[in-house]
C-alpha cells in the first residue's frame, strides 16, 4: 500500500503529463479496440449473415439456353447440394441517379430480379420496408442506404441500355455476393412481377442465374475452377459467356479493404502507444533526475529500490488502466459511427457488439508495453545509493560544452540564446523529435493514401489491376474487327486497345490455378502498367503472370508453364511478373497470337477507347451508339465505373485522412503544450532574471520559440524523408498477402514539403501561443 | 548634489484577497548620483517592494518616479524592460545566473541587449571580470562550478556591463559566507568609488556600514535617514553613528 | 558513450554488414544466357524469315547470331565448338524438318557484371569497416588517451607545489568526473593553505574587537543600578502601589470606552478612517454625475489618504446634491496636493448663494433661504463636516462665482 501511495502522489505531482498520457492511451484504446474487434468479427459476421439469408455459395450467370447444360455439369461435381434457377435482367452498362437527393449520375451494372418470386437461396429480406407497394417500386442494395444515403421512398432514375426509368425505393436488401460495387459492379435490385416481366421482354439476351448451395467445407473458389473447366470442355464448340461468382472469393474481396483500413488503424494506434512510451520514458528519467535527493532519502528511510521501481511501474499502469477504461467506454459510445463506416464499406448491416477478446488484447498489449518500458527505464534507480543521491547525482558536475559562444558567433543574440537552450535540453528534444517524426509520417501517409485514392488514382489502379480508359466497347458480332477499326478512326479518339478476358487454367509442376487471362493486342498502349519485373508478352509463346501465381507454381521468369483451355494445353515462357489485387491477384497476360494457339476461333470482342479528353466521352459514346444501332453493342463509361467502384473506399479513406490529421495535430499540440509548460515552470526564475536584466516578454517568447522549433523542424523533416522512402514498401508489405510486391504510390514532393512546412508552422504557432505565459512571470518574484 | 532618481508620493498596494494592503505609503525619496544608498528596515517593512518600484521592475500603484527628468511610472512592461537594460543593473541575493551558459555568456547575455559591437562588449566584459578578481580560467566555467562569492562577482559584472546609471542590489551578501561577503562588498565599494551609484537593500549592519546614506523604512514609510558621507571608510565614528542611528530607529 | 555501447554498436554494425553481404551474394543469379532474350530473337528470326526470303547473312548481322545448316560440311564441327563455348544452340526448322541450327553467343556480360558488382560490394564493405574502426580509434584517443596525458602533466605540476595551474575540464568523458575531482583537489589544497593563513589573522582581530564591544552595555547597567539604589527602599510597598495604579488605569479606560461608544451612537455615525488610495475619490464624483454637469479640471494627485470610504462617499454626495438643489449649474472640481493633505475644490455658478448664510451652512437643521420648496432636512453639510473632521480633514466654504466648497483630506 505504501507503493500505491507513492504512485498516487507521483501522479498528482505530474498532473499534466498524467492527463496527457491518459488521453493518448484513451485514443489508442479506441482505435485499437475498434480495429481489432472488427478484424476479429468480420469473418464470422459475414458467415452468419450468409446463413441468415441462406445465401448461395456459387452463382453462375449465363444465357438461358445453356442453363440445363450448366445445371447438369454442376450436378456432376463434388460438393454440390442443390440449386435454384432464376431469370434475371442483367446489364453491365447502366447508370443510377437519386432524384430526391439530386445526386450525380453513377455508372453501374444491374442484376434485376423478380421480388414476387419466392426463393429459398439468397432470400430477399427487406430492410426499411416502405408502406405502399407501387407499380414502379424497387428494392435496392443496402449499400446505397449506408454509403450514398438513399432512403425508402426516394425516387431514383435508372438507365438500362438506352432507356431511363424512374423508380421509387421500396426497401433495401442485403446479399453477400452483391454487397458492394467494389467486388462486382452490379447492383442487385428487385422489382415486382409486372415491371419485371416488362423489363424481361425488352431484353435481347435472356440470362439466368443458377444459384447453388454447396456442401459445407467445400472450397468455393476451387469449385469455380473445376466448374469452368468442365463446362468449357463440354461446350468446346460453342461459346457461352459465363459470369461466375463464388462466395469465398467475394467474401475476401468484401473484407479486404476493410481489413486494410483496420490494419492502418492498428498501426496508427501502435504509433500513439509508441509516443506514450517515449513521453513516459522522458518523464521517468527526468523524474529520477530531479528527485534524486528524494529517492536517496527514501532509500535511507528503508525503502528498497525495488519498491520505488514498482511505484513508478504502478504509477503508469494506473494511468493506462484509467485511460483504457475511459477509452473503452468511449469506444462503446462511438459504436454508431463505427457501424456506419463498416456498413458503408461492406454494404451489409453491421451489428457491433462488445468483443471481449479484442478488449483483452488491447488491454494486455497496452499494459504490457507500458509496464515493461516503465520497469526498464526506472531500473536506473538501482544505481542510486543514498550517499550518491544526497551528494546530488552520480556525477557531481556537468561537463557541458558551450554551444554558440555569444562573443564569437555573429548571429542575433536572441536566436543564440534560444539555440543554447535547445542544445541544453537534449533528452526533451529527442522525445519531441520522435513524436513529431511519427506524427508527420502518419500525416503524410494518410494524405498520400488519400491523394492516390481520391485524386490521382493511377497508382491505385495499378495495384488493383484496372485499366484506365474512357470507354469500353463490347461488340458481339462477326464484324467486330471492322467496327473496332472504324472506332479507332473516329474524332477525338486517341488510341484503342483490344482487350479480351477469359478464365483459363495455368498448370505447372502438377499444380493448377484458374486464372483470369487478359489478352491484349498491344500491351505498350495500356495506360496502367502492372509489370514489376521483366516485361509484357511480345510473342505468341510468352506469358506474364502475377507474382501470386508464379509463387504458387514455384515458377519464375524464364520458366515454362502450361495453359489449359478446356482440354487443350499449350506451353508458355514466363517473361514478366505482374501484380494486382483484383481477382485475388490471379491474373495472367498473353498476346493475341498466344490466345489463338489456345483457341483457334478466338476473336476480340472488347476494346478500350482512349480519348483526347474525358469531356468527349458522352459525345463519342453517342456517336458509336448511333452508328451501330443495329449491332449487338454495349458501351461502358470506364471512368465512371472506376469512380463507382472506388467510392466506398474513397469515403472511408477521406475520413481516415481527416482523423489522422486531427489526431496528429492535437498530439503535437498537446506534447508541445506540456513540454513548454514544464520548461517554463522549471525556468521561471531564469526567465524572471532575464526580464530583470531588461529582456522584454517578446524577446523571451522568441527565445522559447527558437529553442523548440529546431526540434519540430528536425522531427518533421525526418518524418517526411522517412515517408518518402518507407510508405511504398510499407503499403506493399500490408498488401503482401494479395501478392503485391511493389507499390508505386505517388508521394508528391509538394505534399512532403507541405506537411513539413505545415507541421513546422503549426508548432511555431503553438509554441508561441503557449509561451505567451511568459507574460505572467514578473521579475519581482526574484526578491 | 545631482539627483538621479526621484520618487513622489509613491504608494504600492497589494490586494490580499478582498483587503487592499498598502506596503508603501506616500513615499518621497531622492537618490543622488554617486551615492551608495542603503535601505534598511525590519522584515516586512517594504524594503524589497521599494527597491523594485524604484528600479522600474514593478509599476507603483500611485505616485510617480522620475529617472533624471524622465517619468518612468507610466511605462508599460516592455518599455520598462528597455529602460532597465539601459539604465539599471541588478544584483540579487540568489545571483540568478543562467545555469545553461558559461560565465562569459552570462555577462554577454546582458551586454548584447544594449551594445551591438560584439568585440568591444566582449573585451569590456573580460576587463570587468579581471577587475573583480576573476581570471581567464573562469570564463568557460558554468555557474555550478563557481563558488558563491565568484558567482556573485559575475553577477555584479553582469549588472554593470552596460554602464548603468544605477545599480540595485538586494541583499547581495545574504547567501554568502563571511569571507565571500567581504569580497563582494569590496567589489561594490570599489565600483561605487569609481562613480557608480548604488542602491542596496540589506538588514546586515556590516553591509550597511559601507554606505554613505542610509534610509530607514518602517511600515511603508521612510522614518529617517542617516548620512555617513563625511566619514572616511573604516572610521570608528562612522560605525558608532550608524549604530546610534539604528538604535534610535529601534533596530 | 560507454565502452560497452561502443563495442555493442561496432559488433552490431559489422554483423549487419556481414548479413547484408551474405544476403546479397545469395540473391545473385547467374544465367549463362537470357532465355527470354533468346526466345525473343528466335521469334523475330522466324517472323522475318516467314515474311520474305532474307539471306542468312543479313539475319546473322541483324541478330548477331550464326546459322549453321545441316548441309554445310563443317556442321558437326561448328556445333560441338559452339556447345563447348556454352553458346545457345537452337533448332532451325522448316515444316517440322530440321534444316540446321541457330547459334546465339552466350551471355558473357552477366558474368562480367557479376564480378564487377562483387568487387564494388566487397570494396565498399571494407571501406565501411575501416571507417568504423577509424572513428572508434579517434574517439578513444580523444576521450581517453588525450585526457590521460593531460592528467599526467597536471599531477607533475601539483607535485612541484604549483597549485595555480588549473586542469581544463572537458565535456562528459571517461575522465570527466575524474579530472574534475583532481581539479577540486588542487583547489582544496590551495584553499586550505589560504584558510590557514586567514584563521591566524582573524583570531587576533577577534580579541581586539571583543574588548571594545563589551564596554558600552556594562556602563549602562552601572548607571541603572545607581538610580535604583537611591529610590528603592521598601520593595514590597512599591510593587503593590504600582499594581493598584495599573488596575485603576484599566478601569478608567474601560469606562471611557463605554461612554464613547454610547455617545457615538447618539450623536454621530461611526467613522473609521483607513489608509486608502487617493484614486478612489474620482469615481465617487462620477457615480453621482447623473446630469453630466461635473467637470474635472485636473486629475487627483496619487497618494495615500486617510478616509472612510463610505463616509467620504456621503460627504461628496451631500456636497454635489446640495449644488444640484441650490444652483443647478455646471460643477467644476479641481484637486491640489499640499504638504499634508489633498485639497478638493468643488465650485458651482449658482448666483443665488448668499454671503451671510455662509457661517450657518454647517449648522444642524439649517436650510438656505433660496430653498424654494425643495425637500431636505438641512443635515447634508452638517454631516459632511462631521464626517470629514472625523477623518482628520476639514471643510470650508465661501462664495465666489457661486458656492465653493473646499475639502481637505488628510494624507497618510
Amino acid at each position: 500500500m505504501k507503493i500505491l501511495m507513492i504512485a498516487k502522489s507521483n501522479i498528482r505531482k505530474n498532473k499534466g503529463i498524467s492527463v496527457m498520457l491518459m488521453i493518448l492511451i484513451l485514443i489508442a484504446t479506441i482505435l485499437l479496440y475498434t480495429a481489432v474487434s472488427i478484424l476479429l468479427d468480420i469473418n464470422t459476421f459475414v458467415d452468419d449473415k450468409n446463413k441468415e439469408l441462406n445465401g448461395a455459395d456459387y452463382v453462375v450467370g449465363l444465357p438461358s439456353e445453356y442453363k440445363d447444360a450448366a445445371v447438369n455439369t454442376l450436378k456432376e461435381l463434388k460438393g454440390y447440394q442443390y440449386s435454384e434457377l432464376e431469370d434475371v435482367v442483367l446489364t453491365s452498362s447502366g447508370d443510377i441517379r437519386n432524384v430526391t437527393n439530386d445526386e450525380k449520375k453513377q455508372s453501374t451494372g444491374y442484376a434485376i430480379l423478380n421480388a414476387d418470386k419466392k426463393e429459398n437461396l439468397s432470400k430477399l429480406k427487406i430492410i426499411d420496408k416502405g408502406n405502399k407497394k407501387l407499380e414502379n417500386s424497387i428494392i435496392v442494395p443496402y449499400f446505397l442506404k449506408v454509403a450514398n444515403g438513399y432512403h425508402t421512398g426516394d425516387t431514383i432514375e435508372i438507365g438500362i441500355g438506352n432507356k431511363t426509368k424512374n423508380y421509387v425505393i421500396y426497401g433495401f436488401a442485403e446479399d453477400i455476393i452483391f454487397a458492394t460495387p467494389t467486388n462486382i459492379t452490379f447492383y442487385k435490385c428487385y422489382v415486382f412481377d409486372k415491371e419485371f416481366n416488362s423489363l424481361m421482354s425488352e431484353q435481347k439476351q435472356k440470362i439466368t442465374f443458377i444459384k447453388a448451395k454447396l456442401e459445407r467445407g467445400t472450397k468455393t473458389d476451387q469449385f469455380d475452377t473445376t466448374f469452368i473447366k468442365h463446362f468449357n470442355a463440354q461446350q468446346s464448340n460453342k461459346k457461352a459467356d459465363l459470369l461466375t461468382l463464388d462466395y469465398a472469393t467475394m467474401k475476401i474481396g468484401l473484407c479486404l479493404f476493410l481489413s486494410i483500413i483496420m490494419a492502418i488503424l492498428i498501426v496508427f494506434s501502435i504509433i500513439i502507444i509508441v509516443i506514450v512510451l517515449t513521453v513516459m520514458r522522458f518523464t521517468i528519467v527526468s523524474h529520477i533526475e530531479s528527485n534524486i535527493k528524494n529517492i536517496g532519502s527514501m532509500q535511507a528511510m528503508g525503502y528498497r529500490p525495488y519498491q520505488l521501481i514498482m511505484a513508478i511501474v504502478l504509477q503508469f499502469s494506473i494511468i493506462s488502466i484509467f485511460g483504457y477504461l475511459i477509452g473503452m467506454i468511449m469506444a462503446s459510445f462511438s459504436s454508431g459511427i463505427v457501424k456506419n463506416i463498416v456498413s458503408s464499406s461492406i454494404g451489409l448491416e453491421w451489428k457491433s457488439s462488445m468483443n471481449l477478446l479484442a478488449a483483452l488484447v488491447s488491454l494486455v498489449l497496452i499494459l504490457a508495453l507500458v509496464s515493461s518500458v516503465s520497469y526498464f527505464t526506472s531500473r536506473k534507480i538501482k544505481m542510486i545509493t543514498p550517499i550518491i543521491a544526497l551528494r546530488n547525482g552520480i556525477e557531481s558536475h556537468n561537463f557541458k560544452k558551450s554551444y554558440f559562444p555569444l562573443d564569437r558567433t555573429p548571429v542575433n543574440y536572441n536566436i543564440l540564446l534560444g539555440l543554447k537552450s535547445f542544445f541544453y535540453h537534449t533528452k526533451q528534444n529527442i522525445t519531441i523529435i520522435i513524436v513529431v517524426l511519427l506524427m508527420s509520417f502518419v500525416c503524410i501517409f494518410s494524405f498520400a493514401a488519400n491523394y492516390n485514392f481520391n485524386i490521382d488514382t493511377t497508382a491505385f489502379l495499378q495495384l488493383v489491376g484496372m485499366e484506365k480508359a474512357q470507354l469500353s466497347v463490347v461488340v458481339e458480332d462477326k464484324d467486330a474487327s471492322n467496327i473496332f477499326a472504324d472506332i479507332k478512326q473516329m474524332k477525338h479518339v486517341k488510341k484503342t486497345v483490344q482487350l479480351y478476358e477469359k478464365n483459363m487454367t495455368v498448370v505447372a509442376k502438377k499444380k493448377e490455378i484458374t486464372t483470369l487471362f487478359k489478352v491484349c493486342n498491344d500491351y505498350n498502349k495500356l495506360s496502367i502498367n502492372t509489370v514489376i519485373k521483366g516485361r509484357y508478352p511480345k510473342h505468341d509463346n510468352e506469358i506474364a503472370a502475377t507474382n501470386l501465381i508464379l509463387k504458387r507454381l514455384h515458377a519464375k521468369i524464364g520458366d515454362v508453364i502450361h495453359v489449359k483451355n478446356g482440354e487443350k494445353a499449350v506451353e508458355f515462357l514466363v517473361v514478366g511478373v505482374t501484380q494486382q489485387i483484383s481477382y485475388l491477384g490471379k491474373c495472367a497476360m498473353i498476346t493475341e497470337e498466344g490466345m489463338r494457339r489456345l483457341d483457334t476461333s478466338y476473336k476480340p470482342s472488347q476494346i478500350y477507347v482512349y480519348l483526347d479528353s474525358s469531356k468527349y466521352t458522352k459525345a463519342v459514346s453517342k456517336e458509336i451508339k448511333n452508328h451501330y444501332k443495329d449491332k449487338n453493342i454495349s458501351i461502358d463509361n470506364v471512368e465512371k465505373i472506376i469512380d463507382t467502384t472506388l467510392a466506398p473506399m474513397q469515403k472511408a479513406l477521406a475520413i481516415l485522412c481527416l482523423v489522422c490529421t486531427i489526431i496528429t495535430l492535437s498530439i503535437i499540440a498537446l506534447i508541445l503544450y506540456l513540454f513548454i509548460k514544464i520548461r517554463l515552470l522549471k525556468e521561471r526564475v531564469r526567465l524572471g532574471a532575464a526580464k530583470a536584466i531588461g529582456y522584454t516578454t517578446r524577446q523571451l517568447i522568441a527565445q522559447v520559440v527558437v529553442s523548440f522549433c529546431p526540434t519540430c523542424f528536425i522531427g518533421a523533416l525526418i518524418g517526411a524523408v522517412m515517408a518518402r522512402f518507407l510508405i511504398n514498401p510499407l503499403v506493399a508489405l500490408m498488401l503482401s498477402t494479395s501478392g503485391i510486391v511493389k507499390c508505386h504510390m505517388i508521394i508528391n514532393p509538394l505534399l512532403l514539403f507541405g506537411t513539413f512546412f505545415g507541421i513546422s508552422v503549426f508548432s511555431i504557432v503553438i509554441t508561441a501561443l503557449v509561451a505567451v505565459r511568459i507574460r505572467k512571470i514578473t521579475p519581482c518574484e526574484l526578491f | 548634489m545631482e539627483s538621479i532618481l526621484e520618487v513622489k508620493n509613491l504608494c504600492k498596494s497589494y490586494s490580499n484577497g478582498s483587503v487592499l494592503q498598502h506596503v508603501l505609503k506616500n513615499m518621497n525619496i531622492q537618490i543622488y548620483k554617486g551615492d551608495f544608498t542603503v535601505i534598511m528596515g525590519s522584515s516586512g517593512s517594504g524594503k524589497s517592494t521599494l527597491l523594485y518600484a524604484l528600479s522600474g521592475m514593478d509599476k507603483p500603484t500611485v505616485g510617480s518616479i522620475y529617472f533624471k527628468d524622465e517619468e518612468i511610472s507610466g511605462y508599460n512592461n516592455d518599455r520598462l524592460a528597455i529602460f532597465r537594460r539601459k539604465h539599471c543593473g541588478f544584483v540579487f541575493q540568489q545571483m540568478y545566473l543562467n545555469d545553461t551558459m558559461n560565465v562569459l555568456d552570462n555577462i554577454l547575455m546582458g551586454g548584447l541587449l544594449v551594445s551591438k559591437d560584439r568585440k568591444q562588449i566582449t573585451s569590456k566584459a573580460k576587463e570587468l571580470l579581471q577587475s573583480v578578481g576573476l581570471d581567464e580560467t573562469s570564463y568557460d566555467k558554468f555557474p555550478s562550478q563557481l563558488s558563491g562569492g565568484e558567482a556573485q562577482r559575475v553577477a555584479i559584472v553582469r549588472a554593470i556591463i552596460n554602464s548603468p546609471e544605477i545599480v540595485f542590489a538586494d541583499e547581495p551578501t545574504g547567501a554568502l559566507n563571511s569571507t565571500n561577503a567581504v569580497n563582494v562588498l569590496e567589489v561594490l565599494t570599489k565600483i561605487n568609488r569609481e562613480g557608480q551609484s548604488i542602491v542596496m537593500v540589506t538588514h546586515d549592519i556590516k553591509t550597511a556600514r559601507r554606505a554613505n546614506r542610509i534610509l530607514y523604512l518602517k511600515d511603508g514609510v521612510i522614518i529617517d535617514e542617516c548620512n555617513l558621507g563625511q566619514y572616511e571608510k573604516g572610521d570608528e565614528e562612522r560605525h558608532k553613528k550608524l549604530r546610534r542611528f539604528l538604535e534610535e530607529m529601534g533596530w | 558513450m560507454k565502452l560497452k555501447t561502443i563495442i555493442l554498436i561496432t559488433s552490431l554494425s559489422l554483423l549487419l554488414t556481414f548479413l547484408f553481404l551474405i544476403k546479397y551474394i545469395d540473391s545473385l543469379e547467374y544465367h549463362a544466357s537470357d532465355i527470354i532474350k533468346v526466345n525473343d530473337i528466335q521469334k523475330r528470326i522466324e517472323e522475318d524469315m516467314s515474311k520474305n526470303s532474307i539471306s542468312y547473312k543479313s539475319l546473322e548481322k541483324k541478330y548477331s547470331c550464326r546459322f549453321i545448316l545441316k548441309s554445310e560440311s563443317e556442321y558437326r564441327n561448328e556445333l560441338s565448338h559452339a556447345i563447348q563455348k556454352g553458346n545457345v544452340v537452337l533448332d532451325y526448322e522448316k515444316g517440322n524438318q530440321l534444316i540446321g541450327k541457330i547459334i546465339i553467343p552466350a551471355n558473357s556480360d552477366s558474368f562480367v557484371q557479376l564480378k564487377q558488382n562483387l568487387k564494388i560490394i566487397i570494396g565498399g564493405m571494407i571501406l565501411f569497416v575501416l571507417i568504423i574502426i577509424y572513428i572508434i580509434t579517434s574517439y578513444l584517443y580523444v576521450r581517453m588517451l588525450r585526457p590521460f596525458r593531460k592528467l599526467r602533466n597536471f599531477a607533475m605540476n601539483i607535485s612541484q607545489g604549483n597549485l595555480d595551474i588549473p586542469l581544463k575540464m572537458e565535456k562528459e568523458n571517461y575522465f570527466g568526473a575524474f579530472t574534475e575531482s583532481f581539479d577540486r583537489m588542487r583547489e582544496e589544497l590551495k584553499k586550505s593553505r589560504k584558510a590557514e593563513f586567514e584563521a591566524n589573522k582573524s583570531k587576533k582581530e577577534l580579541v581586539a574587537s571583543l574588548s571594545h564591544d563589551i564596554k558600552t552595555p556594562v556602563a549602562t547597567i552601572k548607571a541603572l543600578c545607581e538610580i535604583l539604589e537611591i529610590k528603592l527602599k521598601e520593595e514590597d510597598a512599591l510593587t503593590k502601589i504600582g499594581t493598584i495604579n495599573q488596575k485603576a488605569e484599566v478601569i478608567e479606560k474601560l469606562i471611557n470606552n463605554l461612554f464613547h461608544a454610547t455617545l457615538e451612537e447618539l450623536e454621530a455615525l461611526k467613522i473609521e478612517p483607513k489608509e486608502e488610495l487617493s484614486t478612489i475619490i474620482k469615481p465617487m464624483f462620477m457615480d453621482i454625475n447623473h446630469y453630466g454637469k461635473i467637470y474635472f479640471k485636473n486629475e487627483v494627485p496619487g497618494c495615500l489618504i486617510y478616509c472612510d470610504r463610505l463616509r467620504m462617499n456621503q460627504v461628496i454626495d451631500n456636497i454635489i446634491n446640495n449644488s444640484y438643489k441650490y444652483a443647478g449649474t455646471d460643477i467644476d472640481v479641481s484637486f491640489e496636493e499640499i504638504e499634508d493633505a489633498i485639497v478638493i475644490k468643488v465650485e458651482d455658478y449658482g448666483n443665488r448663494a448668499v454671503e451671510e448664510e455662509i457661517p450657518l451652512v454647517f449648522h444642524k437643521y439649517y436650510r438656505g433661504k433660496n430653498v424654494d420648496g425643495s425637500s431636505g432636512a438641512g443635515l447634508g453639510l452638517y454631516l459632511a463636516k462631521q464626517f470629514i473632521e472625523g477623518m482628520g480633514g476639514s471643510i470650508e466654504c465661501y462664495v465666489e462665482n457661486g458656492f465653493v466648497v473646499i475639502l481637505h483630506v488628510k494624507k497618510v
